[in-house]
């Protein structure tokens, strides 16, 4: 059981960084639309 | 060099060669001389051989560099929200409180709560201190330890 909890706090990290990702994901569309017109 | 545009005066109906940006402007006309309200960009004809009417839509042309980071971004942010919203659900549910993951803890702090202090006393030496050194433990140590000499 206290392995199953162990788990989950390691799961709740990697879903920190799965959403880190998607703020990389809205930064990259931002920059996208900020670069100057060539 | 901008588009020419054609349109005809409207006192001696000969017709004029106008650049774009003259458009919905009073413009004076080349063979009478009076002032005349040009149409706007939609209703007048352009010229054959000037630059095609459409080369402001150049300015908006796909860039390689700009389609590659959104095309990155929106997966990144796709995968990241989708897959994160269900990592972070099973991580949840795991560490949740009350949940089967956590029900040995929930019964250990019942049975700690249930105790009498000398029934806590007596986990504190022997769930807390260093087993391997309770046998030797002299009472010097152990008042070192919690310092109480």
């Amino acid at each position: 059981m206290e392995r199953i909890y162990e788990v989950g706090l390691i799961m709740q990290n990697v879903a920190y960084g799965l959403f880190g990702l998607a703020g990389l994901g809205i930064l990259s569309i931002a920059s996208a639309f900020l670069l100057p017109k060539s | 060099m901008a588009a020419q545009f054609r349109f005809h005066c409207n006192h001696c109906n000969k017709e004029n060669i106008v650049p774009g940006r003259s458009a919905g402007q009073e413009r004076e006309c080349e063979h009478c001389g009076k002032m005349d309200l040009v149409p706007k960009l939609r209703d007048l004809k352009p010229v054959e051989g000037s630059e095609p009417s459409s080369s402001p839509r150049q300015q908006h042309a796909k860039s390689k560099t700009k389609s590659l980071l959104f095309v990155i971004g929106f997966s990144m942010l796709t995968i990241g929200l989708v897959a994160g919203w269900l990592v972070y659900n099973y991580a949840a549910e795991k560490v949740a409180y009350g949940s089967a993951a956590t029900a040995s803890f929930d019964q250990d702090e019942n049975t700690i709560r249930q105790m009498t202090p000398a029934q806590l006393w007596n986990l504190w030496n022997v769930e807390f201190l260093p087993n391997e050194k309770l046998p030797e433990w002299t009472q010097a140590e152990w008042n070192g330890s919690m310092k109480l000499a």
